[in-house]
């Protein structure tokens, strides 16, 4: 038998704590920026959706280069040689995915939200606040999991354990931060 | 033989290079072309040496696999326009999420340390929940699982439930103290530790449990419909997730936050 309800829960209670915890230190940081979202409600309207887009987008890359990596060999992920373009192009993808998600979704957003009453930043201060802090967030991520990627396969690890679950774990502590810290920085 | 077979199912023709009679697939007619710079433009129909085409087979087999993944994994066009959809639906419904966060603005500023609470609880969901639907993925591609929806509360299937429910009540009982350790230790103003662990275990207990029936629905109405559960499972639960974990703590601080 596979699955005991016994192994499942020794296996995944180290995780599942690692996690929570890591997770905690976002919740500090939205906690610490209260008297902001006070007075700009709109900016906590908009975090779920930050954390998620920062996560999805990174993980999706990691498990992108995992992928071709599996596919080519340990020379695929590298910034040298003759597969390349394939990680620039990978990088790429990333970073248009962050920019024209987070565009559209600002832009988006505060229309929507002004039209009920939530207040926001001009749009002006808006797009710099969610576009720099996504970008910072991704270009982390982006190393992340091409660091990640090589350190496990050196030790002949597989890269879709390990690659994915920690971008997104990244994300979690790293993109929260960010955004309240260039909150702070702008208003 | 079996490297000129595998070589031979690929469309192509014979071409002449540099006096040698070679059979290209078109792939890598494009790739001798483009990237060699060398003519392949005289095509003359001709058997090839199987000595020739097995000295090739490296190359056009690692050519296949770049084709391959330019096509499918770094193709940024196709990737764009796959990805932004779902990125953008997935986004407003976590909108939903943040905006029952503003919503509870003034309750959070009256329980200091709650935010420090939701973003964990919410995150079970990416951990504990997305193990649980990837589990269920697994059984009904191992056979464990068929359309039938008792088939979900037998074996390995009714373990896999009793398995998620344990660690998911243990850690929403530990989120408690992790959150009020995590806020001692930054110097956070905080509720009582008896607080945290009321709102973290009655919230992350609902919330798991609500995820489960979603799980169990959605995969049994996935399998019935042919789809693949984990193209649908994974990526509703990850932003649903966002909206059951704020919807839940929202309830659970107006039901027992004033006898807290």
């Amino acid at each position: 038998m596979r699955y005991t309800w016994k192994r499942i829960v020794i296996e995944s209670l180290p995780l599942l704590i690692f996690t929570s915890f890591v997770s905690t230190f976002a919740g500090s940081a939205m906690e610490s920026a209260i008297s902001i979202f006070t007075v700009y409600p709109g900016l906590l309207l908009f975090i779920p959706a930050f954390l998620d887009g920062c996560g999805d987008i990174n993980s999706t890359f990691a498990s992108k280069i995992a992928c071709t990596m599996h596919m080519l060999g340990p020379d695929a992920v590298s910034f040298t040689g003759k597969y390349k373009n394939i990680l620039f192009n990978n990088i790429i993808f990333s970073l248009l995915s962050t920019f024209a998600f987070f565009t559209i979704f600002s832009i988006v957003t505060q229309i929507a939200g002004t039209m009920v009453g939530i207040v926001f930043p001009s749009l002006e201060k808006m797009l710099f606040i969610v576009l720099s802090a996504a970008a910072i967030v991704s270009l982390f991520l982006i190393m992340v999991a091409i660091i990640t990627t090589k350190i496990v396969v050196k030790y002949s690890l597989d890269p879709d354990n390990f690659g994915s679950p920690l971008v997104a774990t990244a994300a979690d502590l790293f993109a929260a931060n960010v955004y309240v810290f260039i909150c702070f920085i702008v208003l | 033989m079996e490297t000129s077979k595998k070589i031979k199912k690929p469309r192509g023709h014979h071409a002449r290079i540099g006096g040698t009679l070679f059979w290209i697939p078109s792939s890598i007619r494009d790739y001798f072309e483009k990237v060699r710079n060398l003519d392949v433009s005289s095509f003359i129909e001709q058997t090839v040496e199987v000595d020739i085409v097995n000295s090739l087979a490296g190359e056009i087999e690692e050519w296949n696999i770049v084709e391959r993944i330019y096509k499918h994994i770094v193709n940024i066009d196709k990737n764009l326009r796959e990805a932004l959809p779902s990125l953008i639906l997935s986004g407003f419904l976590s909108l939903f999420a943040g905006y029952l966060m503003t919503v509870m603005l003034e309750d959070i500023k009256n329980f200091p340390g709650l935010f420090v609470l939701i973003v964990p609880i919410i995150g079970l969901r990416g951990a504990a929940s997305s193990s649980f639907a990837s589990r269920f993925n697994s059984a009904y591609h191992l056979g464990l699982l068929n359309k039938s929806f008792n088939s979900f509360f037998e074996g390995e299937s009714l373990q896999n439930i009793y398995g998620y429910l344990v660690s998911a009540s243990i850690v929403s009982v530990l989120i408690g103290y992790i959150a009020y350790l995590s806020c001692t230790l930054q110097g956070l103003p905080s509720m009582p530790l008896t607080s945290f662990i009321v709102i973290s275990t009655i919230s992350g207990i609902i919330s798991s449990l609500l995820l489960c029936l979603f799980v169990i629905l959605l995969t049994y109405l996935s399998i019935n419909r042919g789809w693949d559960p984990s193209n649908i499972v994974i990526p509703l639960l990850t932003t649903l997730g966002d909206v059951f974990g704020v919807l839940v703590i929202y309830y659970t601080v107006l039901i027992v936050g004033g006898a807290l």
